[in-house]
């Protein structure tokens, strides 16, 4: 393990996990007077009191915290070529230092993803609402880490490269993405070049998910089942690190 | 015989049209320090970060202990950087602890005596840290693995005097127990306190090499005060032996790069009040070099 990323991330999931916490205590201090609506555009329902909601309901909510975390863990590899000085005369390959930084910082978007988790289950259950492991729940776990470790690896592998002021991209990210993914409802040229960058990225293919507890809905970018969204965002995550770590080693002062 | 412990042959560096490193040849033994000198944009900064392989050199070969750099040289290699870069987030301790977990040779008691003569609180973060404390910790660090190459560039920026000194006794002491030392400054004093051999920059061309008493003896001032008005040095400065002529006042002094003796005898023909011949110091040779281009 990479003690240098091991010492970054236990300070950034301090205050992620800290923030995650502060949220969960307050549903439950003050969870009584709030209701939850659910609007899917077409129509509205209640969660209330002795409804059961099953757990793949759950990822996209996950995944949204993970990612948030993943936008700054993404930047590692950039922020530790700052202090090339340090990082570079340590007795260790490049590209095995690189890779070392990535496995610590996965970890913690796991971390985040379950523990984000754990705490939608602890706020409904507040609201008397019972959250329901269905058959398809690991395969939308594993799906729903994977969209948030995408875009953890998207990060990477723009920011890899970028001066420090690159660093901001990690956040301009998030709006490129949803206007993407809101372009991609059009027809015509517009609509094609969004789906031709929705395949890179990540909340492309989590589009749809929360609105059908079946799977893929005809309002999904991407009309594929979970299993097959999980292999393709897996895909990318793997070949977006895979590139960061080719790339990085080779930047020069 | 042995490999020298920082071999650079051949090094050059172009960026785009622009030549920062032209052909560096240089050696450096273990046990030696060599003091790399040479004005802003001589090309001393570019020579570490290729050595480091921070920069892929656009020709040449850099070998240490005979190998090319590897992961594995780190383990013995230390380097400081003019400005001291330090995980500004983390504290000294957790600098240390990085260390300690990176490198084999990692000294746990040489870091707190490192860490006792500058003066840092363990404790203190990075981040909060001036300029000399952020040097003292580099230093600290490069140390604390009792390195057997060390590349310092400006070891002392920031410094106050005391640990100047020190720092010279670090290079010295490192030196004596057999670790090749190569280190930048444009305290030409600092050099030449600490370095027995000097490497002297300019665009990108190194145009000095050699041990520093080697110079000394090479090139002398020949200095000679005149009663009355100068005489007419013309035909003196047209001499091949002679570097530079300077005059103040009623003294003459003549720079010269060979058979001082000789240069003298003419000098004293000119029927000076009083001549005598004095070793150049380093600053006076680094002064010499880079105002006239020898290559």
């Amino acid at each position: 393990m990479e003690y240098v990323e091991f010492l970054r991330v236990r300070r950034s999931l301090s205050w992620h996990l800290g923030i995650l916490g502060l949220l969960t205590l307050a549903i439950l201090v003050f969870g009584h007077h709030a209701a939850i609506n659910i609007d899917d555009g077409d129509s509205t329902s209640r969660i209330a009191s002795g409804m059961m909601v099953p757990l793949m309901a759950l990822t996209p909510v996950a995944m949204f915290f993970a990612a948030i975390y993943a936008s700054t863990a993404g930047t590692s590899l950039n922020r530790e070529f700052m202090v090339r000085d340090l990082a570079w005369t340590k007795p260790i390959a490049r590209n095995a230092l690189a890779l070392r930084y990535i496995a610590v910082d996965v970890a913690a978007v796991a971390l985040v993803y379950v523990l984000a988790l754990l705490a939608i289950v602890v706020a409904l259950a507040r609201f008397g609402v019972t959250v329901v492991p269905d058959a398809e729940a690991f395969g939308y776990i594993v799906f729903g880490l994977g969209v948030s470790v995408m875009w953890y690896a998207l990060v990477q592998i723009t920011t890899c490269l970028l001066p420090p002021r690159g660093l901001a991209l990690a956040g301009i990210l998030w709006p490129i993405a949803l206007v993407d993914i809101g372009l991609c409802r059009l027809s015509g040229t517009t609509g094609t070049i969004a789906h031709v960058f929705a395949i890179v990225n990540p909340l492309a293919y989590m589009s749809g998910v929360a609105f059908d507890a079946h799977g893929a809905t005809e309002k999904a970018i991407w009309q594929m089942p979970a299993d097959e969204r999980a292999l393709a965002v897996w895909f990318f995550s793997a070949l977006f690190c895979a590139v960061a770590v080719t790339l990085w080693p080779r930047r020069e002062a | 015989m042995t490999a020298p412990a920082i071999s650079i042959h051949g090094l050059t560096k172009r960026f785009g049209s622009f030549t920062a490193v032209d052909d560096l040849t240089l050696d450096v033994e273990p046990g030696s320090i060599c003091g790399l000198l040479g004005p802003n944009g001589a090309g001393k900064t570019t020579t570490f970060t290729c050595l480091l392989g921070f920069v892929r050199p656009t020709a040449g070969t850099i070998a240490f202990a005979g190998a090319p750099l590897a992961p594995a040289t780190f383990q013995t290699l230390s380097y400081v950087p003019e400005r001291a870069t330090l995980y500004d987030e983390f504290t000294i301790a957790e600098h240390l602890t990085i260390y300690r977990r990176a490198y084999k040779r990692y000294d746990e008691a040489r870091a707190r005596e490192l860490l006792a003569m500058f003066d840092l609180d363990p404790r203190k973060r990075a981040g909060k840290l001036s300029k000399g404390m952020r040097t003292a910790v580099a230093l600290t660090l490069a140390f604390s693995i009792r390195p057997e190459v060390l590349i310092l560039d400006e070891p002392s920026s920031g410094l106050d005097p005391v640990h100047q000194r020190q720092v010279l006794d670090l290079l010295i002491d490192a030196a004596a127990n057999g670790a090749a030392v190569l280190f930048s400054s444009h305290q030409i004093g600092q050099v030449e306190r600490a370095a027995d051999a000097v490497a002297i920059m300019k665009k990108g061309k190194l145009i000095v090499s050699s041990v520093i008493d080697d110079l000394k003896t090479g090139e002398k001032i020949v200095e000679a005060v005149f009663a009355g008005p100068l005489p007419d040095l013309d035909a003196l400065a047209a001499d091949p032996r002679i570097i530079r002529i300077e005059r103040a006042g009623s003294t003459v002094r003549a720079v010269t790069r060979e058979d001082s003796d000789e240069v003298a005898q003419r000098i004293f023909a000119l029927h000076p009040k009083s001549i005598r011949t004095i070793d150049l110091n380093l600053e006076e040779i680094f002064m010499n070099a880079v105002s006239e281009d020898r290559t």
